[in-house]
């Protein structure tokens, strides 16, 4: 009787498992169809070339060398040369021969031209997939700026590529801000994403902490004069914005959308994180923990900030930075490589970037033996992370820029050196 | 603070005093594989991993395999460890003997699916005039970006899948496991069922590593943002280890 019931049981197990599970059972994504994990290989990137037309005018030469420049940035891509390209030369009217540039191993190519109107410039970018075989684009867009924001056109341009072929829009139509010393104050400096444009931002006399991108891409930070406490301030004017709490604000955010912000402030010795409407007008506690600093906004709803002593990075409440090392300056990446939250570590004398997943698992290690290189902040398309360091090899201390997904590839923007580095996109 | 910074400036200068011997305390900054040992309990030791090193590339498959690779006698054994809250699916992977040429040649072409040079389809319905008649994307933007979003897919599970050193590669390239992952709506793991490969250890470690995935709440890569849906709520995956200087 007992083995009868445990037959009838294992046969209704059986078809639980198997049988009537199979009509219910979700249908993969016929587009994906079966994704071959084999361990550890990986495929070269594909090679890209932009044809090296000659060029018709100032921006026509900025648009071609700003979208070459943003491509090779963008690590996704093996930019080649263009010694590399098939015998020209390259005008406007010369048709494409896809044969001849595959035959050069170029998979992807890209063509710009800009042309100056009386007030505005008139880009248009072409893409050919060479894996076909078509003399047709397989994507054409075409974008009119003002003159004077020529070279932010070029970037967009740079970002419809990336989207056309990757999936994704680029990051590059967006501004770098930081912190960095001048005389004896602290003043904000705005940078374009490929390092040209670097300007000063607010007074230089007093001491700005925390920039932040907020509401109709104006910047938000933190502003001490003469030793004061640190209020919230907008604007190369420094203009003061009414908190409804007191203290000393340490920490600026605003979340991608920009109708929220965070704050963390200092108030009778204790720290808070304070979060609410963009206008602060409202503001609730949202963690208080001794020492809370630096609140991010991340995707799907997440936030991170720094906390304790020695200070780690916490994600919706729990630790992910590993236990024993002074961590600060977390920055979420959605990146290629899922969603990363970045961040640096104290080593030594020197600091490195991390990354682990927003459980605090999977931790790779971005940079090593490279001087301290910190204040990472993530590209709005999540691809790069921003950072500076103090390396004494390769070109030097500066401000880099790394593909998340190849470390290796760190590219060098400028000299600058700073702190409190963020990266956000110019609306449109 | 402020306060302390006035007293000292209030100090008499240094510059008048006498010079003699003053002692300082010196704290030494410890390197990181000497800080203290993590309390009992943690399993994690106080290092940071090394940096990424860039892994051997594989060439690219240009041309299309002319005869069916052999299977392992042993797949389509599935495995009782399924996730509980997985509803279990039927055999996703090929089977041995019946897989049709055209099949592998999909399969081996891994940059552009279904857009190399072939005959033109004899077929009116929507497509591309360079496509292959078993291609089933008829956009070839759509295409490229699928491509690379499946590239991202395997590079991140391929990156938990440590089955290195644990099968002799003699074996471990003949094997090949097949999973069901489902996917939440925050792009995390939810759940899997697997179709093994017969070989105890290299199933062991595919669903070590699907385990691992759930338990993480790690997020998979954002898919395409014109193409949201190619991440649905399951998502099949074919574990292999085939590359010599990736898996010996």
């Amino acid at each position: 009787m007992q083995s009868w019931s445990y037959g009838i049981l294992l046969a209704l197990g059986v078809c639980a498992l198997t049988g009537p599970a199979l009509a219910e059972s979700p249908k993969p994504d016929e587009s994906l169809g079966t994704v071959d994990v084999d361990g550890g290989s990986s495929a070269p990137p594909q090679k890209l070339a932009v044809v090296p037309l000659l060029t018709k005018g100032n921006a026509d030469t900025l648009a071609q060398l700003v979208v070459r420049r943003d491509l090779e940035l963008s690590g996704q891509f093996d930019v080649t040369a263009d010694a590399n390209a098939p015998k020209g030369p390259f005008l406007r009217e010369t048709p494409i021969d896809p044969k001849a540039w595959r035959d050069k191993g170029v998979d992807l190519l890209v063509r710009v031209v800009a042309d100056e109107q009386a007030t505005t410039v008139k880009l248009r970018v072409d893409v050919w997939l060479l894996v076909s075989s078509k003399k047709d684009p397989a994507f054409s867009r075409s974008f009119e700026i003002p003159t004077a924001q020529a070279r932010l056109g070029a970037h967009r341009v740079a970002d419809a590529v990336l989207e056309a072929v990757t999936g994704r829009a680029g990051g590059f139509a967006s501004r770098l801000a930081f912190t960095a010393r001048v005389g004896k104050g602290q003043q904000v400096f705005l940078v374009d994403a490929d390092g040209f444009d670097l300007q000063g931002h607010g007074p230089a006399t007093d001491t700005a902490v925390s920039p932040a991108f907020g509401p109709e891409d104006e910047v938000y930070y933190a502003s001490s004069t003469d030793f004061g406490p640190f209020r919230l301030v907008r604007g190369p004017l420094a203009t003061k914005v009414t908190l409804p709490i007191p203290g000393s604000v340490l920490g600026v955010a605003f979340d991608a959308a920009r109708t929220h912000v965070a704050l963390a402030v200092m108030h009778e010795g204790v720290s808070q994180i304070w979060w609410g409407d963009a206008g602060a007008k409202s503001l609730a506690s949202k963690v208080k923990a001794p020492l809370a600093n630096h609140p991010v906004f991340g995707p799907l709803g997440k936030m991170a900030w720094v906390a304790g002593s020695p200070p780690r990075v916490f994600v919706d409440g729990k630790a992910i930075s590993p236990p024993g090392f002074a961590a600060s300056a977390p920055t979420f990446c959605d990146s290629p490589r899922g969603l990363l939250v970045v961040f640096t570590v104290g080593v030594g004398k020197d600091a490195d970037l991390v990354a682990t997943d927003s459980a605090g698992s999977g931790i790779t290690r971005l940079t090593q033996a490279q001087g301290a290189n910190s204040y990472p902040a993530c590209s709005p398309d999540g691809r790069l992370v921003a950072f500076f360091s103090t390396r004494a090899s390769g070109k030097g201390p500066g401000l880099y820029v790394m593909p998340i997904a190849a470390p290796a590839r760190a590219q060098r923007l400028g000299s600058m050196e700073g702190e409190s580095l963020r990266w956000s996109g110019v609306i449109p | 603070m402020l306060a302390l910074g006035r007293e000292r400036s209030a100090a008499p200068s240094l510059a008048d005093a006498r010079p003699e011997p003053v002692a300082v305390e010196i704290v030494p900054i410890l390197d990181e594989e000497r800080l203290p040992t993590l309390k009992y309990g943690s399993k994690k030791p106080a290092t940071l991993p090394d940096m990424w090193q860039k892994p051997k590339q594989i060439p690219r498959k240009e041309a299309a395999p002319k005869t069916v690779a052999p299977m392992p006698s042993k797949v389509g054994q599935p495995t009782t460890k399924a996730d509980p809250d997985l509803p279990a699916t039927k055999p996703v992977g090929p089977e041995p003997s019946s897989e049709p040429a055209e099949d592998a040649v999909k399969k081996a072409d891994e940059t552009i699916p279904a857009l190399d040079a072939g005959p033109p389809p004899a077929t009116t319905s929507s497509g591309v005039a360079d496509g292959v008649p078993s291609g089933t994307e008829a956009d070839p933007l759509k295409a490229q970006q699928v491509s690379l979003y499946r590239a991202q897919l395997r590079a991140w599970f391929a990156s938990r899948f440590a089955i290195r050193g644990k099968v002799p590669f003699a074996k471990l390239k003949t094997l090949m496991a097949t999973a069901t992952v489902l996917v939440d709506a925050s792009r995390r793991v939810a759940g899997y069922s697997i179709k093994g490969s017969g070989d105890p250890v290299f199933d062991a470690e595919v669903d070590k590593t699907l385990a691992a995935a759930k338990a993480s709440g790690a997020e998979l890569p954002a898919p395409p943002d014109k193409y949201p849906d190619v991440l649905g709520s399951s998502l099949t995956l074919s574990f292999q280890c085939t590359v010599a200087s990736q898996c010996e």
